[in-house]
């Protein structure tokens, strides 16, 4: 099979008025024949199965939490991007596009973006009809900030709880679609396959979380909305639950998974305290506007951080960025912080983070307006850490973030299987292969509401879709397979716990493919998952039955799934001999050791089709054409 | 100053919604005290898993404060002693070394126990779908600064909408009423000219729904707002039984 | 409406503030007390002078406890039917923990006294020793256990008042950042003048018989 994108013909600009022009369209009176699943509640499960049902079609949703409102996106803190140019600011849809492209180093689709860019502001129109409070002015106008070094203030935010908000306008959205009964709502329901029959995909098949049952769902067409991956890495600032499973289910179904390797590392996160530790904490990034990232001199300095003088202190992002400073963009930063802790320089009981100090500005500004722009962030840490960061320096380090890579889709946001769909954090579409601040939440968004609403209908109206029931073969192979495997894991009773095995996969994977790769740790860790993964089949301990609430379970199935999809990150990571945004391979560095792409031969997007567990996966290339931007090398020197 | 405590756990068990549960009594070893609470519950809980016996269900998912999920009344206060805090952001050294921890589910007819201390809070669900939303269809909105809303209702508004959904308030209310939670969306959406719009009919179907669903009423004790995490405050009860009263009066 | 959680709370702060407001009147009649027998007495038979005021005025009264009395069971049944698993510890901090978790218990207290005040002062018959009102109040005050249950009673009734005052205001609606202050400062005030108000009166009556 080819990839193909489906970019629709003529100028950037114009492409997405074609292609709706063009795509063909369900009769009003018909959507109501027509019944589409959309898996997970975040921004963009929530906001499509809303937008569907809108429409008029008989939409059914799945999440894995209590409630849909629960969905990880709700804890998004910083704000959403938009090309509204209400600052005056010179801000353009061209310019947010330009922005994200070069922000993605050059690995994302032009098309994709532009149209991201171009609906972001329908984003902010609809969220504030729906009730949204983002921050205003005292004049009543929305107001803006700058978020993620960009030059432009188009950041709309609540507080500093964007994410929560804009989800919560998204759920009221849908639960008002649940009232008038045109989505029937599942919580807590776990996608444990999907099943594909004739080629197209028609349904899937959950576990009832509560009763333990296995439940069969068909329908015209299946909307995957399930969040990233980062927790393969087991420490990252993800919700517990977030997970790989239904995108990997898929996956082995036949849909492409695109640019696994690409991972964000946030540089700023309360580094981690002990082996209990179950997940990190992520702190805004605006810290680094006013405070100072340093570590000893001396290797293994043990002394408290106020008794080290002036001179014995390494600024080092000061000394190697002399223009950007501390505010160089994330991968860096984090980058950095990693060679001083592997220098032995790292500070803290673990000795794996490194000051970040706000002496001078609190001389500076004083400790009021320090509080002003940053109180909340310092209670945050003050209640973590019990360390006040008014008198000592916080210690940070970075942590897994986001997943830039995701289930390949075409412009459509249609998987290589169709009538399978992929949107928000679970697709790899927009950001190419490094993600910039706020601009998660508005793909999330735009994907929900303004993308798949048009793309569906084509699929509906053109493919041949017979109906089905949920006594086709397909569906009973498909639950006896998940049956199986449950039963499987239950019966293993071994002596490790689920989490202790995990935790030694995500440190595996952060040791060798985490902020910096070479073809040793990668190969490594390829050789070193495949045992982890036996041994997790052989010695791993899930108590209870499968005919209850266990979420022992529920957590042995999804780290099996990161047992597998581990693997096929790596394998990625290796077949990408160029650093590239989030993926540093350290045979491709400058000579002042800066990330060096290799446009001639790694322009192409990587979507692997799976051939079997412990079998290396084919690689498919989607080369990328880019005809209105022109590529150049990141500096900030 | 040691960095490790020991604690007497009481943790509620409950195999169903309609079974019997019961405390059980876990002495909890070497517990570090920067660890947060549901990590010392981990901790707890893979020591009964490595003993072959079943671990406590307790919900939970970001883990920072969010998302609502972690609901637990820790010694008879929901998410603990801590202010303006959930139990995943509690931390241990909160605690004395050798004391007693009592962990229960939150307590209410409308959430009954799904396991242990897992509660169904699918009455907060029913409740917003009964009009916790504006009508409005996706596409056509007008620009977003068409309608300027003064910075003040802005900032109340969104004072409101900072609820959680956890259900402290229910928890901790002494009639087990969801008058705090009810109120913090009504406010939130009256406050703002697109909600304030269809504010009679929302109030009117939102207050049926609540009870509905069996929570108790407001006595006005205000137990809801000194624990709620987010810490809502009960002026928007008094919001909300204005609203009431004036929907209903001119209701026909 | 009044079949809504928030109705009936319309109703008992309707009802709780008429009877607030009737307690006003009944204290500074019964100061008349204080004027001696004779101004008391004229008092009280100017009360029950015409007969058709006092018992409108008295099926008033009562429909309006009645009102309060069957709403308040309605809402406490409910109320504890909303939690049928009782908390093992349960410390949940609220500002008048006291006052308000005890309303039910208060309102009872105040049924029992109230039944007994009227059978006392209604209902005993005016002849021999206690020929008029005075008389009989005299009487009663002139035991200590009476004074005892009549002065408790009050108190009892002075937590309902407490929290009961600026509660009402909440359940209508009125709640401002400056005004609720006020109006919490003033439930308290009241409920302190109805409890210095009523408890002066037996204990002087005694007083003033003993010296
Ligand atoms: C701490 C933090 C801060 C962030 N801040 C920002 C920010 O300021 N700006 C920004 O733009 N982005 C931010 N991001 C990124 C952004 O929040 C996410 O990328 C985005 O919200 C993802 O949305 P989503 O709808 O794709 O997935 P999610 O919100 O993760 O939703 C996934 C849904 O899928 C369901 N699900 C998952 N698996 C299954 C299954 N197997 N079966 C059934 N259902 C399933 C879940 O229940 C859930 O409903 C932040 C991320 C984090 C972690
Ligand atoms: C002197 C007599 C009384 C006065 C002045 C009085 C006054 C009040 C007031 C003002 C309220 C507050 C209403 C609100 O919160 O909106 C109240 C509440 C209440 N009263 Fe009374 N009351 C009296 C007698 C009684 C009696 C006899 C009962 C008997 C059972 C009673 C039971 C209650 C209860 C249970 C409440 C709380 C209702 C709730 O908020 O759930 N009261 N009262
Ligand atoms: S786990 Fe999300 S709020 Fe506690």
């Amino acid at each position: 099979m080819t990839l193909d994108s489906k970019i629709p013909a003529g100028p950037l600009a114009e492409k997405w008025d074609n292609h709706r022009f063009q795509s063909k369209l369900v009769n009003p009176s018909n959507k109501r024949k027509y019944d589409v699943i959309v898996v997970g509640t975040g921004l963009a499960g929530g906001s499509a199965s809303a937008s569907l049902a809108e429409l008029g079609y008989n939409v059914k949703t799945f999440c894995i939490q209590d409630s849909p409102r629960r969905a990880h996106s709700i804890a998004a803190q910083g704000g959403i991007n938009a090309a509204k140019n209400y600052p005056n600011d010179g801000d353009s849809v061209w310019r947010l596009f330009y922005d994200t492209i070069k922000g993605g180093d050059y690995r994302a689709r032009e098309a994709n973006v532009y149209r991201l860019a171009q609906v972001s502001s329908n984003i902010i129109d609809q969220c504030t009809a729906q009730g949204v409070p983002f921050a205003r002015e005292y004049g009543g106008q929305l107001a803006n900030r700058s978020f993620g070094g960009a030059q432009v203030s188009r950041t709309f935010y609540c507080r500093g709880q964007t994410g929560q908000q804009l989800l919560l306008g998204a759920y009221s959205s849908l639960m008002r679609m649940v009232g008038v009964g045109k989505v029937e709502l599942f919580t807590r329901r776990e996608m444990l396959d999907l099943v594909v029959i004739d080629g197209k995909a028609r349904g899937i098949i959950v576990r009832n979380l509560v009763t333990g049952t296995m439940e069969r769902y068909v329908a015209d067409a299946v909307v995957l909305a399930t969040g990233g991956y980062s927790n393969v890495y087991y420490l990252s600032t993800n919700a517990k639950g977030c997970n790989v499973t239904a995108s990997w289910r898929a996956h082995k179904k036949g849909a492409y998974f695109a640019n696994p390797c690409y991972t964000q590392i946030h540089p700023t996160c309360i580094p981690v305290s002990g082996d209990y530790q179950s997940k990190l904490t992520l702190m805004s990034e605006s810290l680094r506007n006013d405070g100072r990232v340093w570590v000893p001199k001396k290797k293994g300095d043990d002394r408290a951080a106020r008794d080290i003088p002036e001179n014995e202190r390494d600024y080092y992002l000061e000394r190697k960025y002399p223009s950007f400073g501390n505010l160089v963009p994330r991968d860096v930063a984090s980058r950095n912080a990693k060679e001083a802790c592997d220098d032995g320089r790292g500070v803290g009981p673990s000795k794996t983070a490194v000051y970040l100090d706000f002496a001078d500005a609190i001389k500076r500004d004083g400790e009021d307006v320090i509080r002003q722009k940053y109180g909340n962030l310092f209670h945050m840490y003050h209640k973590i850490t019990d360390e006040d960061p008014y008198k000592m320096p916080m210690r940070i380090y970075p942590a897994l973030h986001y997943t830039m890579g995701g289930l390949w889709v075409d412009y459509n946001l249609m998987s290589s299987l169709p009538g399978l769909y992929v949107l928000g954090e679970a697709n790899f579409s927009d950001h190419g292969a490094n993600r910039l601040g706020a601009s998660a939440l508005m793909q999330g968004l735009a994907d929900g509401y303004f993308v798949i609403p048009y793309t569906i209908g084509d699929h509906l109206a053109t493919a041949d879709l017979p109906k089905v029931s949920t006594d086709h073969e397909e569906f009973v192979k498909a639950e006896k397979e998940v049956s199986e495997r449950q039963n499987k894991l239950l019966s293993i009773n071994g002596k490790r716990t689920i989490a202790d095995l995990h935790k030694e996969l995500g440190l595996l994977m952060w040791d060798n493919c985490g902020m910096a790769r070479n073809e040793a740790s990668l190969k490594k860790a390829l050789k070193k998952i495949p045992d982890l993964r036996e041994e997790f089949w052989n010695n791993v301990k899930v108590p209870g039955s499968g005919e209850e609430l266990n979420q022992a379970l529920e957590y042995a199935g999804r780290v099996a799934d990161f047992m597998e999809f581990g693997e096929l990150l790596v394998s990625d990571a290796l077949d990408r001999k160029e650093s590239c945004g989030g993926h540093f391979r350290e045979e491709s560095q400058t000579e002042e050791g800066e990330a060096k792409r290799k446009d001639d031969d790694y322009s192409y997007v990587a979507a692997w089709e799976f051939q079997g567990v412990g079998k290396a996966p084919k690689l498919h290339k989607e080369e990328l054409v880019f005809e209105n931007v022109k590529l150049t090398q990141r500096s900030y020197k | 100053m040691s960095d490790t405590i020991n604690l007497t756990l009481k943790l509620w068990q409950q195999k169903g919604p309609n079974e019997k549960g019961r405390f059980l009594t876990y002495e909890a070893k070497n517990i570090s005290t920067h660890a947060s609470f549901l990590e010392m519950l981990d901790v707890v809980n893979d020591e009964l898993m490595e003993k072959g016996e079943e671990p406590i269900a307790f919900d939970h998912d970001c883990r920072e404060g969010i998302c609502g999920m972690c609901s637990l009344v820790i010694n008879g206060r929901p998410h603990g002693p801590d202010g303006g805090i959930t139990a995943c952001q509690l931390h241990m050294r909160k605690f004395k070394d050798g004391e007693t921890v009592w962990i229960e589910p939150w307590r209410a007819k409308a959430f009954p126990v799904v396991r242990d201390l897992v509660v169904d809070r699918g009455a907060f669900d029913r409740i917003i779908q009964a009009g916790g939303f504006v009508n409005v269809n996706n596409g056509g909105a007008a620009d977003a600064n068409a309608l300027p809303i003064p910075k003040r209702n802005a900032e109340a508004a969104m004072d409101a909408a900072a609820c959680i959904g956890c259900g402290a308030c229910v928890a901790a209310c002494r009639n087990a009423s969801a008058m705090l939670f009810v109120a913090a969306k009504v406010s939130h959406l009256s406050f703002l000219p697109q909600g304030a719009v269809e504010k009679r009919e929302r109030v009117l179907n939102m207050v049926k729904a609540m009870d509905e669903e069996g929570f108790g009423s407001c006595t006005n004790g205000g137990q809801c707002e000194a624990e709620c995490p987010k810490e809502i405050s009960v002026s928007n009860i008094a919001r909300m039984n204005r609203e009431y009263l004036a929907a209903s009066l001119s209701s026909s | 409406m009044l079949k809504s959680s928030l109705g009936k709370k319309y109703v008992m702060s309707i009802t709780g503030q008429l009877v607030c407001a009737f307690l006003v009147m009944h204290l500074a009649g019964n100061l008349a007390l204080f004027a001696g027998k004779e101004t008391f007495n004229k008092y009280a038979a100017m009360l029950e002078a015409n007969k058709v005021l006092l018992y409108a005025a008295e099926a008033g009264l009562i429909s309006i406890f009645l009102l309060h009395i069957l709403t308040a069971i309605r809402l406490s049944l409910g109320n504890r039917a909303a939690r049928p698993e009782k908390y093992a510890v349960y410390k949940a901090s609220g500002e008048k923990r006291m006052a308000s978790g005890t309303m039910i218990f208060s309102g009872l207290v105040i049924l029992t006294f109230l039944v007994v005040h009227i059978c006392q002062f209604k209902f005993t018959p005016r002849v021999g020793d206690t020929p008029t009102i005075y008389d009989v109040v005299q009487s009663y005050f002139a035991q200590p256990q009476w004074v005892i249950f009549y002065v408790s009673c009050i108190w009892v009734l002075s937590t309902h008042l407490f929290h009961g005052f600026q509660s009402s205001f909440q359940s209508f609606g009125l709640n401002h950042p400056r005004y609720t202050p006020m109006i919490k400062a003033g439930g308290a005030l009241y409920a302190v003048s109805m409890c210095v108000g009523y408890t002066a009166i037996p204990i002087f009556m005694y007083l003033g018989k003993g010296g």
